[in-house]
C-alpha cells in the first residue's frame, strides 16, 4: 500500500515538474521564410536577413533573445549574434518579426559569402505582459538621409480613448506573393505619450541600396507599420 | 563729412561694445544641494542650478570650460564637473538655466564644505534654439510636459523640458528628454515623461523643497551654420 502510494506520488510530481519546466521544444512555433539581401555596392558591404517567429501554439509566447548564425558554403561559422523580435510577446496564431544586418568586415572571413544561416529561439510561455498592435499608415519618403537611407514614416493616431505610451516601433517590407518579410527596420522604443485624438509621426529607415534592390527584384511588395503598445 | 564720420565711428563703437558685453550672467541666487540614494549616504549626487540671463546684444552659449567644483574643509577640491545650459543658446535679453550634477565618489556629503562655479561665455554659439511653451501635467510622482504644435510646420526631434520651482518661484531642478525621430504635425500634441530620481524626490520632500510649480516647454536645436 505504502509503495503504491509513493509510486503514485512520484508519478504525479514528475508530471507536475515536467509541465512547470516545459522546454522550448514543447511549444509549437516555427521560423517563417527568411529573406537575405547582400549589398556589395557600398563602402561597407552588408548582409541583411529578415524573418519571422510564428506562434502556432495556443498560448502567448515570448521568443526571448534569439541567436543568429551565418555560415559559408563549407559550413564555417562566419558570424554569430543576438536577434530580437518585435513584438517581444507573440499571441497565438500571430507572428513577430526580426532582422539582422551584419557588415561583412565583421565576418570571421570578410571575403566569404553567406551560404546558410540559422535563427534559434528558446521561447517561453508568458501571460505577464502583452502588446497590442496599433494601426498606422506608412509612407516612404523621398528625402535621402546620407547615413540612414530613405525614411519610412509611420503616422500613428491615438483612437483608443486613453493616452498611449511606451511603444515598440519598426516597419516591415512584405513580399506580397507569399506574405513573408523582405526587410525589417531597426526597432525603436518611444517613451513619449500620445494624447487621445492626437497623431504623431515616426521615422524608420531603409538603406538606399536595399530599397533600390527591393524595387528592382521584388516589385510586388508592400510596407507595413509595426507599432506595438504594452497593455 | 566730419559729422557723418563721427556718427559712423560712434555706431561702430556701439556695435563693438554691445557685442563685447554679450555674456551669460547670473540672474538669481544659485541652488546647490547633495542627496544620496544609498542608506549610508555614500557617493552622493551634488546638484547645482542657477538662473542666468544674456544681457548683451548678440546670442551666446555656455563655454565648455564652465564648471562647478566641491571642496572639503581644507579647501582641497573633491570633484568637479562641466556645466550645461538650457536653452543652449540665449538670445539678447533671454533667460535660461545653468546646471550640473557631480556624482561624487566620497563616503558622505558631510565631507563637502564649499563649492565654486564659473560661467564662461561662448560668443559663437553652435546651435540655434527655438523655444515653445508647454504645459506641466503632474501625475503621481512624475511629471509630463504636454506640447501642442501651434506652428505651421511639423516639428521633429523636439526636446521637452521642465524646471521644478519652489513656492517662491526659485528653481530647484531641471530635466529634459528628446523625442528622437518623432514628428509632431501642426495642431497635434505629444507628451514627454519627466522621471525624477527617487533619491532626489525624497530629498526635496524631506527638506521642505518639494516643487510647488513647474515651468515647462519644448525646444528644438539645430546647428547654426
Amino acid at each position: 500500500m505504502k509503495k503504491r502510494f509513493f509510486a503514485i506520488l512520484l508519478a504525479v510530481m514528475l508530471v507536475l515538474g515536467m509541465s512547470l519546466t516545459a522546454s522550448a521544444d514543447e511549444y509549437n512555433w516555427e521560423i517563417g521564410i527568411c529573406t537575405k539581401i547582400t549589398i556589395n555596392s557600398t563602402d561597407t558591404p552588408t548582409v541583411y536577413i529578415a524573418g519571422s517567429f510564428v506562434n502556432n501554439d495556443s498560448v502567448a509566447l515570448s521568443p526571448s533573445t534569439g541567436t543568429a548564425k551565418l555560415y559559408d558554403a563549407s559550413d564555417n561559422l562566419l558570424y554569430e549574434g543576438s536577434v530580437y523580435c518585435i513584438p517581444s510577446v507573440v499571441q497565438p496564431g500571430e507572428r513577430a518579426y526580426f532582422s539582422i544586418d551584419v557588415r561583412t568586415s565583421n565576418f570571421t572571413n570578410p571575403d566569404a559569402k553567406v551560404d546558410d544561416y540559422t535563427f534559434d529561439f528558446e521561447p517561453y510561455k508568458t501571460s505577464y505582459i502583452s502588446y497590442e498592435r496599433v494601426s498606422a499608415s506608412v509612407e516612404i519618403g523621398t528625402e535621402l538621409d546620407s547615413i540612414y537611407g530613405y525614411p519610412v514614416t509611420l503616422s500613428i493616431t491615438n483612437n483608443t480613448g486613453a493616452p498611449m505610451e511606451d511603444f515598440n516601433i519598426a516597419s516591415v517590407f512584405i513580399d506580397n506573393s507569399d506574405g513573408e518579410p523582405i526587410f525589417v527596420s531597426d526597432t525603436d522604443y518611444i517613451y513619449n505619450r500620445i494624447p487621445v485624438g492626437s497623431t504623431i509621426l515616426f521615422n524608420t529607415y531603409i538603406p538606399e541600396a536595399v530599397l533600390n534592390l527591393i524595387n528592382e527584384q521584388i516589385p510586388n511588395h508592400s510596407v507595413e507599420a509595426l507599432v506595438y503598445v504594452s497593455k | 563729412m566730419k559729422k557723418s564720420m563721427f556718427w559712423i565711428v560712434a555706431l561702430l563703437l556701439c556695435l563693438l561694445i554691445g557685442t563685447a558685453s554679450a555674456s551669460v550672467e547670473q540672474a538669481g541666487p544659485e541652488v546647490c544641494y547633495s542627496y544620496s540614494s544609498s542608506e549610508d549616504g555614500s557617493n552622493p549626487s551634488v546638484y547645482f542650478l542657477v538662473e542666468v540671463v544674456n544681457n548683451g546684444s548678440s546670442a551666446v552659449a555656455l563655454d565648455y570650460d564652465s564648471t562647478f567644483s566641491i571642496y572639503d574643509a581644507s579647501g582641497v577640491e573633491l570633484d568637479n564637473d562641466n556645466l550645461a545650459m538650457l536653452p543652449e543658446t540665449l538670445q539678447p535679453g533671454q533667460k535660461g538655466y545653468v546646471y550640473g550634477e557631480i556624482y561624487a565618489k566620497i563616503d558622505n556629503s558631510s565631507v563637502i564644505s564649499s563649492y565654486k562655479f564659473n560661467l564662461v561665455t561662448d560668443t559663437s554659439p553652435l546651435y540655434r534654439v527655438d523655444l515653445y511653451e508647454g504645459e506641466a501635467v503632474p501625475e503621481d510622482d512624475d511629471v509630463y510636459v504636454r506640447f501642442t504644435n501651434n506652428t505651421s510646420e511639423t516639428l521633429w526631434d523636439t526636446y521637452g523640458y521642465i524646471v521644478a520651482l519652489d513656492a517662491q518661484g526659485r528653481p530647484l531642478y531641471i530635466n529634459d528628454t528628446i523625442a528622437y525621430q518623432v514628428g509632431i504635425p501642426t495642431g497635434q500634441s505629444l507628451e514627454y515623461p519627466m522621471f525624477f530620481n527617487s533619491g532626489l524626490r525624497d530629498f526635496l520632500t524631506e527638506n521642505g523643497m518639494a516643487p510647488a510649480s513647474y515651468e515647462a516647454g519644448v525646444f528644438i536645436h539645430e546647428i547654426d551654420f
